[in-house]
């Protein structure tokens, strides 16, 4: 049996077993049914696409791990949409970006915090200030009321996620 | 700088591409050690030495230049979004405490949409400057007076303005600079004036350009009048009348020549040739993009003519294969050749 099929087959198997399971997992961290049968497509999907098929052992632990980050990522997203909006509205007219623009800018929002992801919101902060403020290390340490050492092993950590997907 | 000891061979997990290419890996010792140059570059405290020694670096191995592209290319999207939606989206609440500390003298920023995507890699020059563009870039200040200033590619600016004296420092690079009239209401007008390394250049109500080059500066009024001061030659102030340029050293000065409205084009993104020699229209070029762009001296007596936008070199020197007997080769992004077809 090829590498194919064996990946098909599991992925059948995970799917007869456990969708309606994940439906209702998802129904009750949501409350509605139709974005839970949505997230429990977009959970099969990404494990389709993924290549973790093998190491399944606990295939409701891995579900409801997979489906849980969708439903994090599509809030968060949510959330920076709102905050995105809100700071178009309060700029003045002249320098209200295009639509194609202000959705370019949106998608590298959303990147941008991607690659920021589970900093603590110092190191976050920090991070920010030094690359688009050009504020020095003992500016920032005065203004998180930490040392700036700190701020120091704040930015490697930042700088070695965004980057290169390090984690310290 | 403190580098860590583990050479090894593993990669790190995913890269995370600016332009969604694939990029292959890199080593994680790599990894740390381009992360380590950055956070000691941008700190604020970095000396001359560190900088030499991060070029060092960055040359001493072609995966160490890759790295540090690699950094550069997301620097690019993150610094091409306007500051206070980043904060205000991605960190809330650093935004009133960023507010309490930017200096007294604010710019605003003229956050024209495309402009933003001009902006090409991160400055590793000028770091304490105020102000600064990088490869590539164009920005439009206004400063508090409502003197518009428009900074070109690679340059970097102090601004300095205090009771008796409105002062903007070049450090390095090109400014346009439209000068407003200093407080109606008040009752003593302060000079403007814009220090070089080589002297100083008064602006007499005036609109005019200011260049940086090595070992001289480099004057065009097309405005007013401006009245330069050399350094080492203080006594001797010399007047430029609108439409003449001027370069200038500490102690001499070339003789007048007139100012071209086309090499103003840039402070609009684009760059204006009209029957210009393609060396010299690539020697203008290079100024806006990184690595090494070299032209094929077979070629270099070819004549161009054309409206260029500044924002894409890639597609300049592409149009160029349409009108000229030229083919471009790329070695990589950052090593191109002109050369005959």
């Amino acid at each position: 049996m090829s590498v194919t099929d064996t990946i098909l087959q599991e992925i059948e198997s995970l799917y007869s077993n456990h969708h309606s399971w994940l439906c209702g997992w998802l129904r009750k961290k949501l409350g509605t049914h139709c974005d839970a049968i949505d997230f429990a497509h977009d959970t099969f999907l990404r494990i389709l696409t993924s290549r973790d098929l093998f190491c399944i052992r606990e295939p409701r632990a891995y579900l409801a791990t997979v489906a849980g980050g969708l439903v994090a990522h599509h809030y968060r997203r949510c959330a920076i949409e709102k905050a995105y909006l809100d700071a178009l509205t309060s700029l003045p007219e002249p320098e209200t970006p295009s639509p194609e623009y202000s959705a370019i800018l949106l998608e590298t929002l959303i990147e941008i915090d991607q690659l920021l992801d589970n900093l603590p919101l110092k190191a976050r902060r920090a991070f920010l200030l030094a690359q688009l403020e050009g504020l020095t290390y003992a500016e920032i340490a005065q203004q998180l009321g930490v040392s700036v050492s700190m701020i120091k092993q704040y930015m490697l950590r930042a700088t070695q996620q965004c980057y290169f997907s390090l984690s310290l | 700088m403190a580098t860590k000891n583990t050479v090894g061979s593993t990669t790190t997990p995913k890269q995370v591409t600016a332009f969604n290419e694939v990029e292959l890996p890199f080593n994680t010792h790599v990894a740390q050690q381009a992360s380590e140059w950055l956070v000691l570059l941008i700190s604020g405290t970095a000396t001359n030495e560190d900088r030499h020694a991060w070029e060092e670096w960055r040359n001493a191995d072609p995966e160490h230049g890759r790295a540090w592209c690699h950094i550069e290319n997301i620097n690019q999207r993150i610094q091409g979004i306007p500051t206070d939606i980043v904060f205000k989206t991605l960190a809330p609440n650093a935004l009133q405490d960023r507010r309490r500390l930017i200096k007294a003298l604010t710019v605003v920023l003229m956050a024209s949409g495309t402009g933003l995507l001009v902006r090409q890699t991160a400055p590793w020059r000028e770091w304490t400057a105020d102000y600064r563009t990088s490869t590539g870039e164009q920005r439009k200040l206004t400063l508090i007076d409502g003197t518009l200033i428009v900074l070109n590619t690679t340059s970097a600016i102090d601004v300095d303005y205090n009771d008796t004296i409105r002062l903007i420092q070049l450090h390095t690079g090109e400014m346009f600079i439209t000068t407003a009239q200093d407080r109606p209401a008040a009752t003593l007008m302060r000079p403007f004036v814009v220090e070089t390394a080589e002297g100083t250049v008064r602006a007499l109500g005036t609109r005019f350009v200011v260049r940086q080059e090595d070992g001289r500066s480099h004057v065009a009024v097309y405005e007013g009048a401006v009245e330069i001061t050399p350094f080492d030659a203080s006594n001797q102030k010399i007047i430029v009348p609108a439409g003449q340029t001027l370069s200038f050293t500490r102690q001499t000065r070339d003789t007048f020549l007139s100012a071209d409205e086309n090499s103003i084009a840039w402070t609009e993104g684009m760059i204006v040739a009209e029957k210009i020699r393609l060396g010299e229209f690539i020697d203008s070029l290079r100024r806006y993009r990184n690595g090494y762009l070299i032209c094929d001296p077979a070629v270099v007596n070819l004549l161009v003519s054309g409206v260029f936008p500044l924002k894409n070199t890639d597609s300049i020197l592409a149009s160029l294969t349409d009108s000229l007997p030229v083919s471009i080769h790329y070695r990589t992004r950052f090593w191109v050749t002109v050369v005959h077809k």
